[in-house]
């Protein structure tokens, strides 16, 4: 059972979301931090953003 | 595999369509309309995601024929990735995708909606692996998704809602 468990947690929905969120939130307050920068940087968040998306829409098959 | 290239190839063409459609639409129209239409979208889609309106988004009312799963390991799980991947061929649970697909025709540069799309199959990919590698199964996974959903998709739709303000700033700058 404990196994299972210690398993199971990378990928429950909030752990994966959490992770999603995360990643999505540091990469846009990078990009506003510096709008006139690096286009790689805006591009990055904009791909986070697609992910959020993609992952919000999960709930569809 | 299969089936998480289709949902990129689906992404892409979907991604792809709409990114070369923008390119058109922003050169003809001016930046302004543009940005006040894509933030009334955003406004809008915000506050459905944390449900604090509700009406209903353009979607595909059905769900993928399992007849295209019987086409084989190959031909039957790319096609199925595929037409998930375009997020049109299917329900849609949440609006953000939407959201994207407005950013993309009015206001992102090429480049950006095209990783904007990747990032959709990415994300599309991540949880359908998920679900099939957790250990009480994928029914086990959807029902906790199912449970928590609210709570995610509300702050997924923050950080959407914060990339959005980004790159309409950017557009106006």
């Amino acid at each position: 059972m404990s196994t299972s468990r210690s398993l199971s947690w990378p990928l429950h929905p909030l752990s994966m979301a959490f992770l999603v969120i995360s990643a999505g939130m540091a990469a846009v307050a990078v990009a506003a931090c510096d709008p006139t920068g690096s286009p790689a940087r805006l591009a990055l968040a904009s791909g986070l953003a697609g992910a959020a998306a993609g992952f919000a829409n999960s709930g569809s098959t | 595999m299969w089936f998480g290239i289709g949902l990129l190839v689906g992404a892409l063409l979907a991604g792809g369509t709409a990114a070369t459609v923008g390119v058109l639409i922003q050169a003809l129209l001016p930046v302004w309309p543009r940005v006040v239409l894509a933030t009334g979208v955003a406004v809008a889609v915000a506050a459905r995601e944390l449900r604090l309106v509700s009406f209903p988004i353009p979607e595909n009312r059905r769900l993928v024929p399992e007849t295209v799963l019987r086409r084989g390991p190959i031909a039957g799980a790319f096609q199925f990735g595929t037409e998930m991947g375009t997020g049109m061929r299917t329900y849609s649970p949440s609006a953000l995708p939407h959201l994207m697909l407005v950013m993309i025709v009015l206001v992102l540069p090429f480049g950006w909606g095209m990783a904007a799309a990747i990032g959709f199959a990415v994300g599309r990919w991540v949880t359908a692996l998920a679900a099939s590698r957790f250990p009480a199964g994928p029914t086990a996974w959807a029902a906790r998704w199912a449970r928590y959903s609210r709570l995610v998709v509300g702050m997924l739709a923050v950080v959407v809602a914060g990339f959005v303000a980004t790159a309409l700033l950017e557009a106006v700058s």
